[in-house]
């Protein structure tokens, strides 16, 4: 059940979308987000759609995973779709069904928002898809790493980051585990109501505790093998060199933005 | 009637998705009461997932569990009961141990079963002994102990169950050859006392062939072999394609045989080896 | 001066510290003193809490003996400012495979060691292949440790030191929490690493069918070193060994219990092959 989840995974592959650098995907992503809230049009809106199916097709990630990460936001839409269509008075009365009328402002916002979050969803989880959680945050460490001079240690941060990911999986495995092991013993956690519950949890989260200390200590062993001794003086087997399809992402995405602005000030706003 | 039994026991995992995989695949077997059975394959070729069938954890995909000649997966009631009267220790059981004291740890099974404080009591004291566990050593935390007093602990936490089948996922995996005798050691004196059903899953091709009644051979999710130790190591060839080895000292017998030697195949004790090339030597006039 | 000896313990002893920092703790290293040739494949036996897997520790400057010196190409591991030098010289594998793996991308794990060592990118990505393709992991770069055997994750482990272009390679029980084709493929990896790269290699376990292969074979007992020489001299002593709880391949105890009872049979017989081989001869003498 816990390795259902997708969000934050990577799928490798060879795309245009994957070779990207990390730096400017990160970046771009971040725009993306901006301008998604930027739209008030209709042609702002299906441009920013648009613009993201062609970077879903480019990527060749299959739509079935697009889907898997909207599936779990689909209540938030839902609820907050509905509150717009039910409190929003904006604009004109298109129907009333007994007390309830329907205005064009509600729907208007009801339908913006909806595609502003799933934008939103898909932009962030395509980013995830298609980078590896160690490209990631190495694009961080070096976008970041003028955070320096404030005594931040972009660094370190990046690693503990790179760590955490790692483990994840491995710790995973681990609460499988230690669940089916205290189940044999018959522990009982899957009845009983919340406080029952957390109880019945005890016996699989201290174990889990204690061995990933265990994990820690060791794993500082093994990298004070490895000659580890912090970010000074270090090289990267991946060097991030700007080519020529990241200079055109940026073009796109500057063309995008000045569009989105451009059409904002000669297109009636709908919302 | 056979006290465990699997009839075209089935187990997909992540079925409906692109990663399905089959784990264990039309699963028949039958294991008779006070057997010891060693079950060996290779990583990934069922054992796991097919013993986690047999007290409940795992609900098959198609196909049954008996016990006692009724299926496990009838209600939540009697999974539950099955996971009491077959106990399972998963591999490496000494880094589930979460109590405050050896005492607490060993007791949450019998606790689980809802038994009385007395009987709590005589349960983990009876299994604290049948692991050679020291009394004084019950009232000290769990994580001050050795590895290997750690994984006498944990298996001592089943054990304290007294189920009717217990069932080991290699306990010994990853102890020094002393370690190992000592598991085997309690094992076998708990079967003695208890006349359990045992099932061990082993890599261990030589301590199956000393200590088990009957081998099952798992390979690709499927069962490969079941039967006699002696079956089961006659048919090394199969074995060998399989990429599982027999015994070193039953290699020994089957290369001599191979060789045009009429000797017993069956060795699997050094004791019984020696007397085997004892005989053979003499009868062919290299001894007198 | 020349050596030969990549290294060196002179009356090493050590012991671990007390949580309550009050008792002293009995020493897990008893005055041992000992020499790694360059180039041998050494096996390190003895059963948990030996002191064996304490020496693995001490040979990369990870552990500071409390007494006597480790040299490592004569250069002290007290020394802080040599243990980075001594670390890419000495490489350490742990037992636990999933411990030690850093990043979440095999080649970018195995490329952790050069990177703290400043090797540039091009010779970063040379060195990665080369330790994968010596592994034998060459087509698994792309993959995600968590997703592998634990036989394919200990040989990643291997591949991360080796990237670090050592002289030696100390493995610490690297196979006890394998299967039976996971230790092989550990082992046949070490081997290669030896006959074929040339590096040392010291391999610390409690399986006798590995030492067999080893070309030096030291034995550990009670913090001390009880027997040292070549497999087939240290399993000729299947009693003492019995006695530190340690177990002879049972093809080496049945020889030996053969030979009491008159069976002029060699001493050095470790596997099943000899073994009958010799029981053919025999037969065919008479």
């Amino acid at each position: 059940m816990i390795k259902d989840i997708t969000i934050g995974q990577f799928f490798p592959g060879n795309s245009v979308i994957h070779k990207l650098d990390p730096r400017i995907k990160f970046v771009l992503t971040f725009v993306y987000i901006i301008i998604v809230f930027l739209c008030k049009n209709f042609v702002s809106l299906a441009s920013i759609v648009v613009a993201l199916i062609a970077v879903i097709l480019l990527s060749k990630i299959s739509p079935k995973l697009i889907w898997k990460s909207v599936k779990p936001i689909f209540i938030i839409i839902a609820i907050t779709s509905l509150l717009q269509i039910f409190y929003n008075k904006d604009g004109t009365v298109l129907f009333t069904i007994g007390k309830f009328s329907l205005y064009t402002g509600g729907l208007y916002m009801a339908l913006f928002t909806t595609v502003r979050i799933i934008c939103l969803v898909i932009a962030s989880s395509m980013l995830t898809y298609t980078t590896s959680p160690t490209m990631l945050t190495d694009a961080m460490e070096r976008l970041f790493s003028p955070l320096k001079v404030i005594k931040i240690n972009v660094h370190s941060i990046a690693m503990m980051m790179t760590i955490a990911l790692r483990f994840i999986p491995t710790l995973i495995d681990e609460v499988d585990k230690i669940m089916s092991a205290q189940k044999a013993r018959g522990a009982d956690i899957e009845s009983g109501g919340i406080i029952k519950r957390g109880k019945a949890l005890v016996p699989v989260f201290i174990p889990l505790f204690i061995n990933s200390f265990r994990r820690a200590y060791e794993l500082a062993f093994a990298m004070e093998c490895r000659c580890y001794r912090g970010g000074e003086g270090r090289t990267r087997l991946k060097v991030m060199r700007l080519a020529g399809r990241d200079y055109v992402a940026i073009a796109v995405i500057v063309l995008l933005t000045a569009g989105i602005i451009v059409s904002n000030k000669l297109l009636p706003a709908v919302i | 009637m056979p006290i465990l039994e699997t009839k075209n026991l089935s187990y997909v995992y992540s079925d409906g998705t692109p990663f399905r995989v089959t784990a264990i695949d039309n699963v028949n077997i039958s294991i008779e009461k006070g057997e010891f059975v060693g079950i060996i394959g290779h990583t990934g070729s069922g054992k796991s997932t097919l013993v986690q069938h047999l007290n409940g954890l795992l609900t098959p995909t198609s196909g049954e569990v008996l016990l006692d000649g009724k299926n496990i997966n009838e209600s939540k009631v009697t999974r539950r009961q099955a996971r009491f009267k077959v106990g399972l220790c998963f591999q490496y059981p000494e880094y589930q141990l979460f109590e405050s004291t050896v005492y607490k740890d060993i007791s949450f099974g019998p606790k689980n079963m809802g038994l009385s404080e007395e009987d709590v009591d005589s349960h983990v004291k009876k299994a604290a002994e049948f692991v050679g566990l020291k009394p004084d050593m019950l009232s000290k935390s769990p994580f001050d102990l050795s590895g290997g007093e750690k994984r006498r602990v944990a298996i001592a936490g089943v054990m304290a169950m007294e189920p009717e089948i217990l069932i080991l996922d290699e306990p010994s995996a990853g102890l020094d050859p002393r370690g190992r005798d000592m598991i085997a050691d309690m094992i076998s004196s708990y079967r003695k006392t208890t006349g359990s059903t045992v099932i061990i899953v082993s890599h261990s091709m030589e301590d199956v062939a000393k200590s088990a009644d009957k081998v099952l051979v798992m390979n690709k999710a499927k069962v490969e072999m079941f039967g006699t130790v002696n079956e089961v190591f006659s048919k090394v060839e199969r074995l060998a394609e399989i990429g599982l080895n027999v015994p070193q000292l039953t290699q020994i017998f089957l290369n001599l045989k191979h060789s045009g030697i009429d000797v017993r195949t069956d060795i699997y004790t050094i004791e019984s080896a020696e007397a085997e090339l004892l005989r053979l030597l003499r009868e062919e006039g290299v001894l007198s | 001066m020349q050596n030969d000896n990549i290294i060196e313990f002179h009356n090493v002893s050590y012991r671990y510290e007390a949580d309550d920092g009050e008792e002293k703790l009995p020493l897990v290293v008893n005055n041992v003193s000992l020499n790694f040739k360059k180039g041998d494949f050494i096996a390190i036996l003895g059963h948990n809490g030996s002191g064996k897997s304490t020496l693995a520790k001490l040979s990369n400057s990870i552990l500071i003996p409390e007494s006597g010196k480790v040299l490592v190409n004569g250069m002290d591991t007290a020394d802080e400012d040599l243990s980075y030098d001594i670390r890419r010289t000495v490489g350490v594998v742990f037992q636990n495979p999933d411990n030690q793996i850093v990043a979440t991308i095999v080649e970018e794990d195995v490329a952790f060691g050069p990177e703290n060592l400043g090797v540039p990118p091009e010779e970063i990505r040379k060195r990665v292949d080369n330790a994968l393709k010596a592994v034998g992991m060459y087509e698994y770069r792309g993959h995600e440790p968590h997703k592998l055997s634990g036989g394919q994750k200990q040989r990643v482990a291997i591949a991360g030191i080796i990237a670090m272009l050592p002289e030696c390679i100390v493995l610490d029980e690297p196979t006890a929490m394998l299967d039976p084709r996971g230790r092989k493929e550990v082992m046949d990896t070490c081997l290669k690493l030896n006959r074929e790269m040339g590096m040392t290699v010291v391999f610390i376990t409690h399986f006798m069918e590995e030492a067999v292969l080893a070309n030096r074979v030291i034995v550990m007992d009670d913090a001390k070193i009880i027997l040292d020489g070549t497999p087939k001299q240290v399993f000729h002593n299947s009693e003492l060994l019995k006695k530190v709880g340690l177990d002879v391949p049972e093809t080496a105890k049945l020889a030996n219990d053969l030979r009491r009872s008159g069976a002029p049979l060699p001493e050095d017989i470790l596997s099943a092959d000899e073994f009958s081989d010799e029981i053919l001869k025999l037969l065919r003498r008479k």
